[in-house]
């Protein structure tokens, strides 16, 4: 990509580079920031909903085997103290 | 402000501000925009496209480094996401009769042909013309070569073909290019 300036032997006469192409810009779409933004905070949102349920999910599984050894222990204990 | 300087400030920036990324959006997008206008070969796709670009660039900000330009990364990013586009058949390679950058403003032409204004934007309806009906083949390594100053061995390595098919493909284009321009 950088041999711009430097043009090969064979980028001669008729093959010569096209300077039309190396300067032309089409007028830039007005929405296309606006739409860009929202993309993006779209994703971002989508990205931390699935984040949160995610944490959520594991905070009750976790929660969930907390429960099981407690009760697990109470239960050994209540065997062994009658 | 520098490129490099914003990009710092959007990657540091708190989730939500997108002043920094907006400012960089608004100073690339014309650029973004013509190329993937012309790789495409379609308006339509070429507003989806440069979205697109811009939110993949967003979100791999962090992996910029500022061993090349700004302009130069996110270059790279247009020109894979607009082949992979096309490799996946989605384009559409046809003349849009609603393009923009094809509708002849009749005001325009009705005014003074001395404006330069006028001038310039009749010059990029006639490249766009030119374009638009050039093969893909000829089309997208010309544009890679003297829109985005691609080397002839890139260009090879992008589109998986040999280096001397590109070279001849882009002097064909070339040739091409300036006989349809020239009977206008």
């Amino acid at each position: 990509m950088s041999d711009r300036e430097g043009h090969l032997p064979d980028e001669t006469g008729p093959s010569l580079p096209l300077s039309e192409l190396a300067d032309l810009a089409l007028d830039p779409d007005a929405e296309l920031p606006g739409l860009v933004q929202r993309s993006i905070q779209r994703r971002e949102f989508v990205a931390d909903t699935l984040d949160f349920s995610i944490t959520m999910l594991f905070a009750t599984f976790w929660a969930f085997v907390q429960s099981c050894f407690e009760s697990f222990g109470r239960g050994r204990n209540d065997r062994e103290d009658p | 402000m520098q490129d490099e300087e914003l990009v710092r400030r959007a990657v540091a920036a708190r989730q939500g501000d997108l002043r920094a990324f907006d400012e960089l959006v608004k100073r690339h997008q014309s650029r973004v925009q013509t190329n993937c206008r012309f790789l495409s070969g379609s308006a339509e796709d070429a507003k989806d496209l440069s979205q697109e670009v811009f939110v993949k660039a967003y979100f791999n900000l962090k992996s910029f480094e500022s061993r090349s330009t700004f302009a130069t990364w996110i270059q790279r990013i247009k020109v894979n996401h607009c082949l992979n586009h096309l490799r996946k058949g989605k384009g559409k390679v046809f003349v849009d009769i609603d393009d923009e950058a094809m509708a002849v403003d009749e005001s325009l032409r009705d005014n003074s042909r001395a404006d330069d204004a006028i001038e310039a934007r009749e010059a990029r309806e006639r490249i766009t013309e030119v374009l638009d009906r050039m093969s893909e083949t000829l089309r997208i390594p010309l544009i890679m070569r003297d829109m985005d100053g691609y080397s002839y061995q890139d260009i090879a390595d992008e589109l998986d073909v040999g280096l001397s098919a590109v070279k001849m493909r882009i002097a064909r284009a070339r040739g091409e290019f300036r006989t349809m321009y020239a009977k206008g």
